[in-house]
């Protein structure tokens, strides 16, 4: 790559946002320099005021290739992903068939991504009852951590661990210096209060909820009751009274219920090893304006309703919540039950990967976060989560892994914008601020103003 | 302890949210049980209520046995009591304290003179637990 120069009025930096140039080298940043600065026979391009930033770092994606490549496939998923901004990700263990619970099954996910990446790709492994003799291979093969469910995944070759598998694979996790990233859902027993007093055969909040759902199946309000906050915050004391016990770095992923959040905060002030994420759709979608039979929205934990969200918003601000990641999960139309609209029949998963950026910017900037702050909680601390110590930020010495956007323009999501397998998301129709103008990895162009390259996108190893 | 019987009484529609129906029966006792302070609360099953009387504290959950099993005279509903026995309490009578003039038995003897006594309420059993 030649040496050229990229301003902005608007760079990103670690002391604010400034005009700045900045001199890209060898797929580095060489130099960040404030002001204008054009050096004779350097190629220089300006982007007026759009701004600089770092490329963005999601850090909870699935793909579903190989084995269910018909949901969404490396290729696809990497040009949305290009289209919305994002440099790096790092995919799920499950969805995919064979599920990344060996290194064997890690070894195929690899090969199936040969040749099809338009941005950086990390993998995640995962822990189920009968892989803990595993973990250590698919650690030392390169895994960024690995994932644990506390309810049905809805992936039958990735059934949820207990306790007690738990305590098998934490001092494994241990050795390694290993993060255990949990979705945080425990089915509720009954309260103790009541339990002596209750019919036999009751049980807790699912016996009351499923039988509403069963009535009410297109009903988001059935829905949502079915998973109550109760679930978040139980597997998420479960959690940090694990990660305390054997000193294991916990990450809590897609925190939905406000009440989950208290615990969080006093975990860190205690100097736990927690760190918690949320993803746009929580944010700014709310229970409230879901129609009933609208499948799209469904995703587990659920979208809860505007007072609670608005409290995920203060805990990114005070730095609760550590970073939002999309956690896209999508499903072919019939799989999300669209035709019936059944909440419990179709698939849990939002399709938005290609629609972070904008969607946290525009609800973002309604509450005051300036563009710092999606620097911040979109790529440098998951850069930080990831050990990825060359990206995330713009400074000497890092990774030219950019994303040029006008945070102002407005755009409203058509079906002929998105790159992901399939249409459907819950983002369609929707005007959001921010328009991604380029996104770049290792100074080379992944995408710009429609169109995409296959820069050198590489498969990454923890 | 419990005691089960039918009725077309309450209303098994005004909770769906709830596992099992009781929200109505658990208020109309709360109003029968004279003398007693009882509160209804909802639990993640359904309705229950805590009654005390003479520092004494039952909970007492109420439920319809299956939404389904009707006759004509309606839904079978059951009544369960289990006392709340407080630690002091517990502690001095273990101690060589008085017993406490209030059981189980004598909650559920009181509620079933309650369902006795009211014309819409048939087959009042005590009644293993279901």
């Amino acid at each position: 790559m030649t040496t050229r120069a990229l301003h902005s009025t608007r760079v990103i930096t670690l002391s604010g946002v400034i005009e700045a140039t900045l001199i890209l080298a060898d797929g580095k940043i060489k130099e960040v320099l404030k002001g204008r600065v054009e050096r004779e026979g350097m190629p220089f391009e300006s982007f007026g005021e759009k701004v600089i930033m770092p490329g963005v770092i999601d850090a909870h994606v699935h793909i579903n290739e190989p084995g269910r490549t018909e949901w969404e496939g490396f290729e696809t998923a990497t040009k949305a992903a290009a289209a919305g901004g994002i440099t790096t990700l790092i995919e799920m263990p499950l969805n995919a068939s064979p599920v990344t619970t060996t290194v064997d099954a890690f070894k195929l996910k690899l090969e199936a991504a040969k040749g099809k990446l338009h941005v950086n790709v990390g993998f995640y492994g995962g822990v189920i009852p009968n892989n803990i003799d595993d973990l250590d291979e698919l650690l030392n093969a390169g895994v960024f951590g690995i994932k644990a469910f506390l309810t049905d995944s809805g992936i039958d070759d990735f059934p949820n661990v207990t306790e007690a598998d738990l305590r098998k694979a934490l001092p494994i996790l241990k050795k390694h210096g290993a993060k255990l990233l949990v979705h945080c859902e425990l089915e509720t027993q009954l309260s103790v209060v009541g339990a002596s007093v209750a019919p036999a055969n009751a049980r807790g909040d699912a016996r009351r909820t499923e039988q509403t759902t069963n009535n009410q199946p297109r009903s988001y309000a059935a829905y949502l009751a079915s998973r109550p906050a109760k679930w978040e915050t139980d597997a998420i004391a479960l959690m940090i009274r694990l990660s305390e016990e054997f000193d294991v770095h916990v990450h809590i992923v897609h925190v939905s219920a406000a009440e989950a959040l208290p615990l969080i905060r006093d975990a860190k002030k205690r100097g736990l090893r927690v760190t918690a994420e949320t993803c746009p759709h929580y944010l700014i979608f709310c229970a409230e304006e879901i129609p009933d039979g609208a499948t799209e929205f469904k995703c587990a934990p659920p979208i809860r309703e505007r007072a609670n969200n608005e409290l995920l918003w203060e805990a990114l601000k005070d730095g609760t919540l550590d970073f939002v990641a999309s956690d896209h999960s999508p499903a072919p139309p019939d799989i999300k039950e669209q035709q019936s609209g059944d909440f419990m029949k179709a698939w849990g998963g939002i399709a938005g990967l290609q629609f972070g950026l904008p969607a946290f910017w525009t609800g973002a900037k309604e509450r005051g976060f300036s563009l710092e702050d999606v620097a911040r909680l979109l790529c440098e601390h998951p850069a930080d989560f990831l050990g990825l110590k060359q990206k995330g930020r713009i400074a000497p010495g890092c990774d030219a892994d950019l994303v040029i956007w006008d945070p102002e323009a407005r755009v409203v999501v058509k079906e002929e914008h998105i790159q992901h397998r399939h249409k459907l998301s819950p983002y369609s129709g929707r005007s959001l601020y921010g328009a991604v103008d380029q996104s770049m990895l290792l100074g080379c162009i992944a995408f710009q103003s429609g169109a995409f390259a296959r820069p050198e996108a590489r498969t990454l190893r923890a | 302890m419990t005691v089960s019987f039918r009725t077309k009484r309450f209303d098994t529609s005004i909770e769906p949210d709830v596992g099992f129906n009781g929200k109505d029966l658990a208020l109309w006792l709360s109003d029968e049980l004279k003398g007693w302070e009882a509160r209804v609360f909802e639990e993640d099953w359904g309705w229950a209520l805590i009654v005390e009387r003479a520092g004494c504290r039952f909970l007492v959950g109420v439920y319809d046995y299956e939404t389904n099993d009707e006759n004509e005279y309606g839904a079978k509903w059951i009544i369960k009591c289990s006392e709340e026995v407080r630690l002091l309490r517990r502690l001095s009578f273990a101690f060589g304290g008085t017993k406490p003039e209030l059981d189980v038995e004598s909650v559920i003897k009181e509620i079933g003179r309650i369902l006795r006594s009211d014309g819409e309420i048939h087959d009042v059993e005590n009644t293993l637990e279901p």
